[in-house]
């Protein structure tokens, strides 16, 4: 298989726009798609500053060096789920890309807080665990970009996640949910960040290829209580019909985006009570945990400067790792 | 001795004495010649050269849902991967 662009021998096919391409025209096309997502979507203005949520995975540390290469300039944060190993290798992953890039990466300890992890903490809850750790990053991270006075929030959310997503709410037909979705979510004053996803119309397979040339170290591991997970299921099935018609996620997705143009103007979230965060009910969910199981401490959210900083990446210059 | 003869005879001391380093060292020939595949923390061995393809149906694998690297290299499915490839499969999908 040769490369479209150059003729040299292709390194990744993409199926899904009938193309190969070699390694250094691959990097091209990917910083290209999501650079251009950004434009075209308004994701990022010149007067923001950007936090992007960091896992220690293949989608937020591409996503961080990409927005950084772009020369939209980013911080990073990283949320403790008091996972054992899982959770140390994954901030150590992390804070090695914070120093490629020179960049200040924020981290928040679950187990300082709770004095338990994530698993301990949702069996006292009776709280499937990934329901918990959903609610608890997206109040931490909103919390983190408004109180270090960042304006928008990035997470890594990919065309898989955001397809099996639209898959399970249209399988249950889970409207409430349905329309919620968007690759940007306007934020609220001073209590709300905004939030972008990049890579929303960008596919798992893209973004690993994309780590792996850029010699991007990531977590390769999942997160083990995402095991029988159904957006598991639901991304094996949607990959089993993109194989025999090819393209079936973007239009999926593309199609999603076009319709939820047409809906009504989202009304502004209560506030809670205490902490004067997003919350629907007077008091937060946060906000009653850290009451119940909390240690009696604030929540507290650490900094960490880069180990030496480092000139930003360029991305007009030809990407520095290819294979 | 004719050359016919030599030539037999020189074949099988080639033969001998390569059974014999093989042997001696210990390593059965057939796993030299293995290509090994690694794949979700084990190393596996196949039989034949396959292309990537071959490789990802022969664990029945989804193309959209791995990627193979031979060489540190990505690769597609329709390169060949011989035996001395250093392969891996990677998943790339993950819980989101």
């Amino acid at each position: 298989m040769k490369c479209r662009v150059c003729g040299k021998e292709a390194n990744i096919r993409l199926s899904a726009y009938n193309t190969a391409l070699c390694a250094d025209d691959f990097l091209t096309f990917f910083e290209r798609r999501v650079t251009r997502a950004v434009q075209k979507y308004h994701l990022i203005d010149q007067t923001d500053s950007t936090l992007v949520a960091v896992s220690g995975g293949k989608d937020s540390l591409s996503l961080w060096y990409i927005l950084n290469r772009a020369g939209y300039l980013s911080d990073g944060i990283y949320i403790d789920l008091g996972i054992d190993e899982y959770s140390r290798v994954s901030f150590e992953k992390a804070r090695l890309m914070a120093d490629r890039l020179g960049r200040r990466i924020y981290r928040f300890s679950l187990p300082a807080l709770f004095q338990k992890g994530i698993g301990d903490l949702s069996k006292v809850m009776r709280r499937a665990p990934c329901s918990l750790c959903g609610v608890l990053k997206r109040y931490l991270m909103n919390k983190a970009c408004i109180d270090a006075g960042y304006t928008v929030l990035a997470t890594g959310h990919n065309l898989d996640d955001e397809a099996s997503a639209l898959f399970g709410n249209l399988l249950y037909w889970k409207e409430a949910y349905l329309y919620k979705k968007s690759i940007s979510l306007e934020g609220r004053g001073d209590y709300l960040a905004k939030k972008i996803k990049p890579f929303f119309l960008c596919s798992e397979r893209e973004a690993a290829a994309y780590a792996i040339l850029s010699r991007i170290d990531y977590v390769y591991e999942e997160c083990p209580y995402s095991v029988g997970a159904k957006t598991l299921l639901y991304k094996e099935l949607l990959n089993k019909i993109e194989v025999t018609s090819p393209a079936t996620k973007i239009r999926f997705v593309k199609g999603y985006l076009e319709r939820v143009k047409e809906q009504e103007a989202r009304p502004d979230p209560e506030r809670c009570a205490r902490c004067g965060y997003p919350s629907y009910t007077e008091t937060c969910n946060v906000c009653r945990l850290v009451e119940r199981f909390g240690t009696g401490e604030a929540i507290r959210i650490e900094c960490f400067e880069p180990a030496q900083a480092t000139a930003t990446p360029d991305i007009s210059a030809k990407a520095d790792a290819v294979v | 001795m004719c050359s016919t003869q030599r030539a037999a005879a020189s074949g099988a001391y080639f033969l001998r004495s390569t059974a014999r380093a093989f042997f001696d060292i210990g390593w059965p020939l057939c796993y030299l010649i293995a290509m090994k595949v690694a794949w979700e923390g084990k190393v596996y061995e196949m039989e034949k050269p396959l292309t990537v393809g071959q490789l990802l149906e022969r664990f029945s694998l989804n193309p959209e849902a791995h990627i193979v690297v031979a060489n540190e290299k990505l690769v597609t499915e329709d390169c060949k991967l011989s035996h001395e490839d250093n392969i891996r499969i990677i998943r790339v999908i993950s819980g989101g």
